[in-house]
Parts: C-alpha cells; sequence; structure tokens
C-alpha cells in the first residue's frame, strides 16, 4: 500500500523554488531576512521556525556552501557554541549541516539553530531552523525532517 | 529490499514532484500526459503512466462515482483476464483525496499471455480534475517493482500554480544571525 503521514503538508515557495514537507500546524509568513519562512502555530513565545534564504554564489566555486557555513559559525553571537557539524545533501546537492547554540540578547534566552546550507549550481541556500532548548526534543527532530525532505524545483520546463 | 537510489522529479505541465529511481527514464505515449519507464528486465519495462481525468464538479460525490465505476462496477473483470482486485483504499495524498488499487490480470503482448501486477492512484487535485497513475509490474517481479511504485506515487507532491498569500508573523521574539 501506498504510505503517507496525513499529518505533513508540503510547502511551495516560488521566491525560493523550495518544496519541503511540514506539520499541518505549521505555515508559511513574511519574515524580514528570509526570502520563505515558516512557523508552527502550535507553540509560541517563541514559535518554533525554519527560514529560507537564497542568494547568488557567483565566482565562488562549488565549495561555496562550505564557506558560507564557516562565515555564520564565525559571526560574533554571545555564548555561542556548536553542537554538530556534518557534510550532507540535500536533494542530492552538497550542503554543510550544522547544529549550534548562541544567547539571543533582546530576550536573554539561548537559542539553538539547526542549519543547512545548500549549494544547487551556483545559487546558495542557507535554511535556518531556530528552537529554544525546552523546545529542541519535539521541533529539531520536525526541523530537522523538513530539511530533508526539501526538493529544488526548477520551473523550467524540460518538456521538449 | 532496498529501493534503488531516486532522484527528484518535477513535472511543470503537471505541477507535480514526485521521487523517481535514478535508473528510470521519461517517455512519450499516446492518452498520456507523462511515462516514466524503469530498465527492461526479462523484455518488460516496469511503468507508471500519468493523465488527467476531468470529473463534474457540480455532481456531488463524482470522485467516489469515478472511483466506483472504474474499479467496483464490473468493469475490470469484463475487460481483463483474470482480473483479481487485491486492496484498495481511500486516503490522503499531500493534503488531497486519494484512492489507490492494486490489481492482479493477465495481458497479451504481441501474441503472448503476461501475468501483470498494477497499481492505481487517483487523487483529486482540483473539484473538476482528477490525476490518474497506472503503474504496471510484470507479476513475477511485484515483490521487488510494487514497493518502487508505492514509493514514488507516496512521494508525489502538488506545487500549487500560483504563490499562497503568505501571512504576517503573529509572534516572532527570536531572530535568525
Amino acid at each position: 500500500m501506498i504510505k503517507t503521514d496525513p499529518n505533513f503538508k508540503s510547502h511551495f515557495s516560488y521566491q525560493t523554488g523550495v518544496s519541503l514537507l511540514l506539520p499541518e500546524d505549521w505555515q508559511e509568513v513574511q519574515r524580514p531576512g528570509f526570502a520563505a519562512s515558516y512557523l508552527s502555530t502550535a507553540e509560541q513565545n517563541p514559535s518554533p521556525s525554519l527560514g529560507i534564504q537564497v542568494f547568488p554564489g557567483g565566482e565562488a566555486g562549488p565549495q561555496a556552501y562550505r564557506q558560507v557555513a564557516q562565515m555564520m559559525q564565525e559571526m560574533p553571537l554571545p555564548g555561542f557554541k556548536r553542537l554538530y557539524q556534518a557534510e550532507s545533501t540535500l536533494d542530492g546537492y552538497p550542503a554543510m549541516i550544522f547544529t549550534a547554540s548562541w544567547l539571543d540578547k533582546a530576550t536573554n534566552r539561548t537559542v539553538i539553530q539547526h542549519v543547512a546550507v545548500a549549494q544547487v549550481d551556483t545559487f546558495l541556500f542557507p535554511i535556518i531552523g531556530l528552537v529554544t532548548p525546552e523546545q529542541g526534543d519535539k521541533y529539531l527532530s520536525i526541523i530537522n525532517t523538513a530539511m530533508r525532505s526539501i526538493r529544488f524545483i526548477s520551473m523550467v520546463d524540460d518538456e521538449d | 529490499m532496498p529501493l534503488p537510489p531516486m532522484v527528484s522529479y518535477f513535472h511543470k505541465p503537471l505541477m507535480l514532484s514526485l521521487e523517481v529511481p535514478n535508473s528510470w527514464a521519461r517517455a512519450k505515449m499516446p492518452d498520456t500526459v507523462l511515462a516514466l519507464f524503469g530498465p527492461e528486465v526479462d523484455n518488460y519495462r516496469t511503468n507508471l503512466a500519468f493523465s488527467i481525468h476531468q470529473i463534474d464538479p457540480n455532481i456531488f460525490g463524482s470522485f467516489d462515482n469515478l472511483i466506483n465505476t472504474s474499479y467496483f462496477s464490473g468493469n475490470m473483470e469484463r475487460s481483463l483476464e483474470q482480473f483479481h482486485l487485491a486492496e484498495s483504499a481511500n486516503f490522503t495524498l499531500d493534503g488531497h483525496e486519494a484512492f489507490q488499487a492494486l490489481m492482479q490480470w493477465v495481458g497479451e503482448e504481441d501474441g503472448a499471455k503476461i501475468a501483470l501486477t498494477q497499481l492505481d492512484l487517483l487523487i483529486k487535485v482540483a473539484p473538476d480534475t482528477v490525476y490518474e497513475m497506472h503503474g504496471y509490474t510484470l507479476r513475477q517481479h511485484e515483490v521487488v517493482n510494487i514497493p518502487v511504485l508505492e514509493y514514488m506515487l507516496g512521494s508525489i507532491r502538488l506545487i500549487a500554480a500560483q504563490a499562497a498569500q503568505v501571512q504576517q508573523p503573529y509572534h516572532i521574539e527570536i531572530n535568525p544571525n
């Protein structure tokens, strides 16, 4: 039998060309700094989120995703601690995945971010999930599943 | 039995994305919008054909009527040799009403009888539109190939033809880098 999870639904963003699966309660929202952004509506203060950026890598070469992941980890964030890092693929494209924690000065709360930086030809896609430590057990798994479900979709018609 | 390596494939005319074994290829076939074929084994290529069926949105139960007429009216038994409906189910696929059916029957190709297993999927993608997918494999290879077809069909995502209206965030406390 064909098996599907009725609790998950696909979202597609024309701004990023990214399709991904998220639980039913997540919705797309507008957020500064992201071409596409999704929030869980089941939990608030704060809501676990997943945001996608996209920008051209230009002449940076096929390893640019590694450099971007490294730069993101070198930003001067208070209490920054890398918890995990691995080379991987998303939808067959190379990606660097890392998890880190830092202190959000505005709220004085620790934030955990789970990040994938994928490279599709010359385009770079930093994909950033944010949760609090208390939400981590449940939502890091959801964010990681969403990242692993990503498909990069080109609207170019190759029919003929 | 592990699945073969898959790649994602987007078909713009159907606005549909799915995962396909990397050894499969697309082909043109009459009366189909999309046809995908696996490698040849025992002179047969496992295949998956996509077509579009229009239903009347003004008639209540049009989708159920299509299912009943296609699978439960006796038409299949009358038109296909040794037809057997092994299992069927209504379910939800990517937020859409769907129906699946697994069947066995005996066909004929170049005068020779071939025992086939068929996996069908119907998805109601709009009030007036149903996508029909028909997957076929030799029955002698169904143990290997039906899970592949099930995986491919279960991976289907329907891409909206227009960008969705995006909500304003109702609550943001933490900021990214």
